[in-house]
């Protein structure tokens, strides 16, 4: 008797293994011990991990990487020879983009870390954190003096930016998307003229 | 086989099933998040179900309440008995299924609700989600709360049984989810988390521009379920925005609410309006530049609500209840213990 118990303790116990076993799933890979539990980010952070190691060793192969690593070529943003692209590393161009007019550091409700917001004379850059670093994950232009790659600016009309971007965009609440990559670059439009440009990384998505 | 045989065999049978379940739950309380280190907000919702349900007010909402709001000062200056069910990021129908759920225990006189999150039609991260509904306990509210919170990649399943969410913190437990194994230490004083650092307001970033300003179906479809519920049990609903300076609580959402308010013959306080009168310097009484106020914003703040809903919303003084009053010098204890172990910490950085 005793030892029938034992033995069905002991299957209730694999029974309880397996359980946990067959319910793998690369979703819920995810979870960790501060419920940041995303494996986009993480695979982004991956990512961007070589592309800093690779920076300290060569630029070339490292341009190659931050390339590969995005997975697309995706949305950037060039100011003063600065190229400028969400889920970079803010380390990698900070400091050639000279000192900002503002800085602010928001902390999350919930999250160890801080968003950093630093806003520029003609653009805002806001950054999520990744362990000890931190990655874009949004720029706005604010001003018509600088443009997307594209050369679209602030106040161009509708048609000139659906004639620039193609009509391959999707509409929610009357901002106009267009997505390649792990990016998006988003439109406001006021009376037919471009009020909002914002690239945004796709990383932080949950669907 | 004998009848005795076939006892032993069913009870043998059982405790097979009971030592299963005992396994399972040791497993899932081992592995899921417990709170208890950096990231204590998550406890919060679940400290309610302690408390002896005979609250005259209750708030329900997001951070704009938890940190904004303290009981404490309701109960010292007006008497009045409030708790606050409020978690991170609170979306609108979490707030409504709390509000439900709410009021299965106990008829307050007044909810307070915090319009923020009228700007969030859609889920927005599982991380705040499980926040707040992994606190509830099961019961209807909590499978609505689910329901309506889940993303497509996530299961129901997931909630009924979280070991399959979290099972994979096996590598990655730390030494909390062990000293916590049989209980969180109480993170909140009648829902209020307390902050005490001080980081002034220098700059607020520009708002940005939306592509609408218009609440979305789903936001007012719950303020609506909101505003029915509290009707259908006699409790006034009273709508607030807490005066975080950032992130922006655009014109032209405050004209919606407020002429919602004034369609439902409800009260709306927008405290944006009047931090002058409340007498809060934004160089002293916020922790994060403006988000959230700390603890000597948050006692100004509830201090002036506290007048206005003892003026308007009939309210008894309920200071000569003994057994409310110890409750209450219990509570005023620990509350003070929290904010010298704070102040301590405070020092030590």
């Amino acid at each position: 008797m005793k030892r029938r118990f034992i033995a069905a303790v002991l299957v209730s116990a694999m029974a309880v293994a397996s359980l946990l076993c067959a319910c793998s799933n690369p979703a819920e890979e995810a979870a960790d011990v501060t419920m940041d539990m995303y494996d986009k980010e993480q695979q982004a952070q991956d990512a961007l991990d070589s592309f800093n190691d690779a920076i300290q060793s060569n630029d070339e192969a490292a341009d190659a990487i931050f390339n590969e690593s995005r997975n697309t070529d995706g949305f950037s943003f060039t100011v003063n020879g600065v190229k400028v692209a969400p889920d970079m590393d803010t380390a990698t161009f900070l400091s050639d983009l000279g000192e900002p007019l503002h800085y602010n550091e928001v902390q999350s409700c919930a999250f160890p870390g801080m968003s950093k917001i630093y806003t520029y004379t003609s653009f805002v850059i806001t950054t999520y954190p990744q362990g000890d670093k931190d990655f874009v994950s949004n720029i706005e232009l604010k001003d018509d003096t600088v443009t997307t790659e594209e050369g679209i600016y602030l106040s161009a009309s509708k048609d000139k930016v659906l004639e620039t971007y193609g009509d391959g965009y999707t509409e929610k609440d009357g901002v106009f998307i267009y997505e390649k990559g792990n990016d998006r670059l988003q439109f406001i439009f006021q009376n037919d003229e471009l009020a909002s440009i914002e690239y945004v990384t796709k990383v932080l998505d949950e669907e | 086989m004998d009848k005795k045989r076939k006892v032993k065999n069913i009870i043998l049978s059982l405790l097979v099933v009971a030592a299963l379940i005992l396994i399972l739950a040791a497993l899932t309380r081992l592995f899921m998040p417990k709170y208890m280190g950096e990231v204590k907000e998550g406890a919060l919702i679940g400290e309610y179900y302690d408390e002896e349900k005979d609250f005259d007010v209750v708030f329900v909402g997001d951070c704009e309440v938890y940190e904004n709001f303290v009981p404490l000062v309701l109960w010292e200056e007006h008497g009045i008995n409030s708790y606050i069910r409020g978690s991170a990021q609170q979306l609108i129908w979490q707030s409504y299924y709390l509000t439900e759920e709410t009021l299965k225990y106990e008829k307050p006189d007044v909810v307070v609700f915090n319009v923020l999150s009228m700007k969030y039609n859609e889920p927005q991260k599982e991380a705040y989600n499980r926040m707040t509904i992994d606190g509830m306990r099961w019961s209807p509210s909590k499978v609505g709360a689910i329901k309506a919170s889940m993303f497509e990649s996530e299961s129901f399943i997931e909630y009924v049984f979280p070991i399959l969410r979290f099972h994979s913190r096996w590598n990655e437990l730390e030494r909390e989810d062990f000293r916590y194994f049989f209980g969180n230490e109480k993170v909140g004083d009648n829902g209020y988390y307390m902050q005490l650092g001080v980081v002034p307001v220098d700059y607020i970033p520009e708002p940005k521009i939306l592509g609408t300003y218009e609440f979305g179906e789903a936001s007012w479809e719950y303020l609506n379920k909101i505003k029915d519920i509290c009707a259908e049990n006699d409790v006034e609903l009273v709508l607030i925005k807490a005066p975080s300076l950032y992130p922006e609580w655009y014109p032209e959402w405050d004209e919606q609410i407020v002429d919602f308010a004034e369609e439902n013959d409800l009260k709306y306080v927008n405290f944006l309006e009047c931090t002058d009168e409340i007498g809060l310097d934004f160089s002293t009484d916020t922790y994060d530049a403006g988000l959230h106020l700390n603890l000597s914003g948050a006692e100004k703040l509830t201090s002036y609500f506290g007048d206005y809903l003892a003026e308007n919303c009939d309210l008894e003084d309920r200071r000569d209840e003994p057994e409310l009053s110890a409750l209450w010098e219990n509570k005023k204890t620990a509350f003070y213990e929290r904010k010298a172990e704070l102040e301590e910490k405070f020092c030590e950085k």
